[in-house]
């Protein structure tokens, strides 16, 4: 029960805003991020994002994966796919390849699901890697 | 060539027999060298100074705890110079992590020489080892000059180059129950754990219950007010005083390490 070592690295780990913390401004993570203070500004990772009930941000969003019980105020461009939890609350545009919304959830925006977007984001982000190089 | 510092404590008597249970196990792999002791005419420092004045790739291992340890890594970062650990503390936590065993069994681990290149924390131009504490209520993060993080309600913010992120997870049947994450000081993070105090779990030591995580790579600390100096502790040893800029340093350090290391 004690004791429980693990290694942890960005990649495999998560990042965690707490709920006794406050995120002002650009934040972008490697590895997945759970959210359960405040967030205000832009939040990209190249993961998942976890936004628990505590949690509220107020920014647009990248993600691969996004698991929203808290609230929102912004656009979510999601790669794969978005799972609204019953105490979900989003007001902003959402594109995604997949959506699911419990009951109980509010949603307020443009809702585009489906398309090419992850073959899109995977052009752009090859674009900037062979810009960094 | 083989260099050992003896840390200051071990002049006590009770360690004679276990100092002579190393030095005859040293013998016999063949890895004897120069002895130097410390003591408070002669720092960690000084000592390193005079070795890397005759010998530019000097082995130096560290016999002793852990401060001795943390205090030898910064004047060999950079240098071809390596750093090796004896401890002879059973509840020496970096010998955990770097995978060595206690007293004479730890010189097969020396003598087997395998080396990790790994990174130091900086603060302003000073290295460290292990971590940074401060308090976060008088403080003004900034990191990358990207994001800001305001503290509300956190009482306590480590950054960890090497070392356990110990924290109370929750309480179970009364008691407290540890999660203990391991930093891993190759990866050019640094980790900046933010904590909140928890309630006393009958008899168990009080822990700080982790609240947030964050992995960064440059970041600013400064006093929340002007006039109100703001303390950063080094290493659970020297303070350095804010506004201070914290990051990971480019030089690296050959590091000694055991088969069951923790990184």
């Amino acid at each position: 029960m004690f004791g429980k070592d693990l290694k942890i690295k960005p990649e495999d780990a998560e990042t965690v805003i707490g709920a006794g913390v406050k995120v002002e401004g650009t934040f972008n993570a490697v590895g997945d991020v759970i959210v359960k203070g405040e967030l205000t500004g832009s939040l990209e990772t190249r993961s998942n994002l976890h936004l628990m009930e505590s949690g509220v941000i107020e920014a647009n969003i990248k993600s691969q994966n996004a698991i929203i019980s808290g609230r929102v105020k912004g656009n979510l461009k999601v790669e794969e796919k978005i799972e609204l939890g019953s105490t979900a609350q989003l007001n902003g545009d959402i594109n995604c390849q997949s959506l699911s919304i419990e009951e109980g959830a509010t949603l307020s925006g443009k809702c585009k699901v489906g398309g090419d977007l992850k073959a899109a984001n995977k052009e752009k982000r090859e674009e900037v890697e062979a810009e960094e190089e | 060539m083989y260099f050992y510092i003896y840390d200051s404590f071990l002049v006590k008597k009770k360690y004679a027999k276990t100092l002579s249970k190393i030095e005859t196990r040293l013998a016999s792999l063949d890895i004897s060298g120069h002895k130097h002791s410390l003591s408070i005419l002669k720092s960690v420092d000084e000592i390193i100074r005079k070795i890397l004045e005759r010998d530019s790739s000097p082995t130096i291992v560290v016999v002793g705890g852990d401060e001795t340890l943390c205090q030898s890594a910064p004047s060999l970062v950079g240098t071809e110079a390596t750093l090796g650990f004896i401890p002879t503390e059973k509840d020496s936590l970096l010998a955990e992590i770097l995978g060595l065993p206690v007293n004479e069994y730890a010189c097969d681990v020396v003598s087997a020489r395998r080396i990790e290149n790994i990174n130091l924390g900086k603060i302003n131009s000073q290295y460290f080892f292990s971590s940074l504490e401060f308090d976060p209520r008088q403080s003004l993060i900034m990191v990358d000059k990207k994001y800001q993080i305001i503290p509300r309600g956190v009482k306590k913010a480590k950054i960890i180059n090497l070392g356990f992120l110990s924290f109370q997870k929750g309480v179970y049947r009364g008691r407290a129950e540890e999660t203990r994450l391991v930093s891993k000081p190759q990866d050019n993070y640094l980790e900046l754990l933010m904590g909140t105090s928890q309630q006393k779990v009958l008899f168990w030591k009080q822990k700080e219950k982790k609240d947030s995580l964050f992995f960064i790579k440059k970041m600013n600390i400064d006093p929340r007010e002007e006039k109100r100096e703001l303390l950063i502790r080094v290493d659970q040893r020297d303070v350095v005083k804010a506004p201070a800029l914290v990051e990971i340093a480019k030089e690296k350090l050959r590091i000694i390490v055991g088969k069951d290391r923790l990184i």
